[in-house]
């Protein structure tokens, strides 16, 4: 009876083992998916820099 | 008799295949994890960059006609008037490069910035876009030199991609001032960060050889609480995966100003590779510390169930392979680096980096760095050079011992 609480328990957290590392793996890859989605831009011609008297100065 | 041979032939036959196929299964599978981070970086190569020529006019506003000589770029306006330069300089930040175009007015003023590619880590990037870093070049002499912390402000928690954004910006208006090339190469730069990182080194190669049981532990508490204080929330600067990708895309910062990126990195892949052993998650990772640390508070112990260790061990050998493959594929090794170190040690990241970090450290507490045998994509990546290492030495093992013809 012992012996039979002791195995159950142990299944018990060796299933809970493989829950939490497979939880945890998904995490992962909704981390990596939104890192790679909000930088997959290639170019990022949004970000130019400019002085603000540049234009004048352009005489245009 | 015939029991004997029953016996005889079930432990004869049936596990020969078995060891026959449990041999070959680390080599089939190192063989395809190598095959997949190969095509990837083919990938990310054969994936050029833009051309330059048509984005001058987003930094020397009124362009109109540009006249290209080699990495130098005049611009004229519609009544055929100089206008000023551009160059194009990239500099690595601590995930990957920065990629930057520079514009510079006749005044020798720094007119305009385009950031054309950037590889760095998301959470330090956007640590620069917050502060409006890049604005606070506009409008300087493009002869500065931008030092960090002289020339130009620092951005705490972001330093090395603070630094990689001056650097370009230096580098571009180098090549426009000189016409040269290449830049001039920045100082030498050795302090704190290199020596806690070579004293460290020293220290975890110490341990196995100190006799007294309390003297190793002395040591190990004290190499786990350096490391969590100087690499952890000093420098933030732990070996990761992002590491690994920028080493194999090419994107290897100047050596003169990155020392401690090169110790790290050549430092911790030299010695497994000398040793035969992983020192660095043992005694130097900071969020092994930490992990640690947490364990010690309710006595946790590591829990590697028989059989399903080895089928979970895989995770993190998988999730290595996949983030690697993704920051060579689309050269953004930044972003492949999923570890929860920089969530910890500057406390900036998404909600997801922080359930991560949360779901670890809770389950800290209940078995011993569950990060490190279950997750980790370093550790993964650190047993695989050693699997090479082993095998290679066996060959060459079996190879000295063979009896000559």
């Amino acid at each position: 009876m012992e012996n039979q609480t002791k195995r159950s328990s142990g299944i018990g957290s060796t299933r809970a083992l493989q829950i939490y590392v497979y939880v945890t793996a998904i995490l992962v890859l909704i981390i990596l998916y939104s890192s790679f989605q909000r930088t997959d831009s290639g170019t990022l011609s949004d970000e130019i820099y400019l002085r603000q008297n540049t234009v004048e100065m352009s005489g245009n | 008799m015939e029991k004997q041979t029953k016996r005889f032939i079930g432990v004869d036959s049936v596990p020969r295949t078995n060891i026959a196929r449990q041999r070959r299964q680390p080599w089939l599978e190192s063989i395809l994890a190598v095959l997949i981070v190969f095509g990837a970086w083919l990938y990310g190569f054969l994936n050029t960059r833009s051309p330059i020529e048509p984005l001058i006019t987003n930094v020397l506003p009124g362009t109109q006609r540009v006249e290209a000589d080699g990495e130098i770029f005049t611009a004229y306006n519609k009544d055929n008037q100089l206008l000023g330069y551009a160059a194009a300089a990239d500099a690595t930040g601590y995930g990957g490069p920065i990629f930057l175009l520079v514009g510079v007015d006749l005044q020798g003023e720094i007119a305009g910035v385009q950031v054309i590619e950037q590889r760095e880590t998301p959470g330090f990037y956007s640590l620069l876009s917050d502060r409006q870093f890049i604005q606070g070049f506009l409008g300087q002499n493009a002869d500065q030199p931008f030092v960090l912390g002289q020339d130009v402000d620092s951005i705490s928690g972001a330093t090395l991609s603070a630094g990689a954004v001056a650097q370009a910006i230096h580098n571009a208006a180098q090549k426009i001032k000189t016409g040269a090339l290449e830049s001039t190469a920045p100082a030498i730069r050795f302090g704190l960060p290199e020596i806690a990182l070579l004293a460290m080194f020293a220290g975890s190669l110490t341990i196995p050889r100190l006799k007294n049981r309390r003297s190793r532990n002395i040591l190990y508490w004290g190499l786990l609480l350096t490391s969590i204080v100087i690499i952890g929330f000093m420098l933030n600067q732990p070996l990761t995966l992002a590491n690994f990708a920028s080493f194999l895309a090419g994107y290897w910062p100047t050596w003169q100003d990155h020392l401690y990126w090169f110790l790290m990195l050549v430092g911790v892949v030299g010695l497994a590779i000398l040793q035969g052993r992983n020192i660095y998650c043992y005694s130097i990772c900071p969020f092994g510390a930490v992990q640690e640390c947490f364990g010690q508070l309710s006595a946790a112990t590591p829990y590697l169930p028989r059989g399903i260790y080895r089928q979970l061990r895989w995770v993190p050998r998988w999730l290595a392979v996949l983030a690697l493959a993704l920051g060579l594929a689309f050269r953004q090794p930044g972003a492949a680096s999923f570890e929860p170190f920089g969530t910890l040690f500057s406390f900036s990241a998404g909600f997801f980096p922080w359930m991560l970090l949360v779901f670890v450290l809770f389950a800290s507490l209940i078995i011993l760095r569950p990060f490190c045998y279950y997750l980790c994509p370093v550790g993964a990546i650190l047993d695989f050079i050693l699997f090479i290492r082993n095998q290679v030495k066996k060959i060459w093992k079996t190879k000295q011992n063979a009896p000559a013809e």
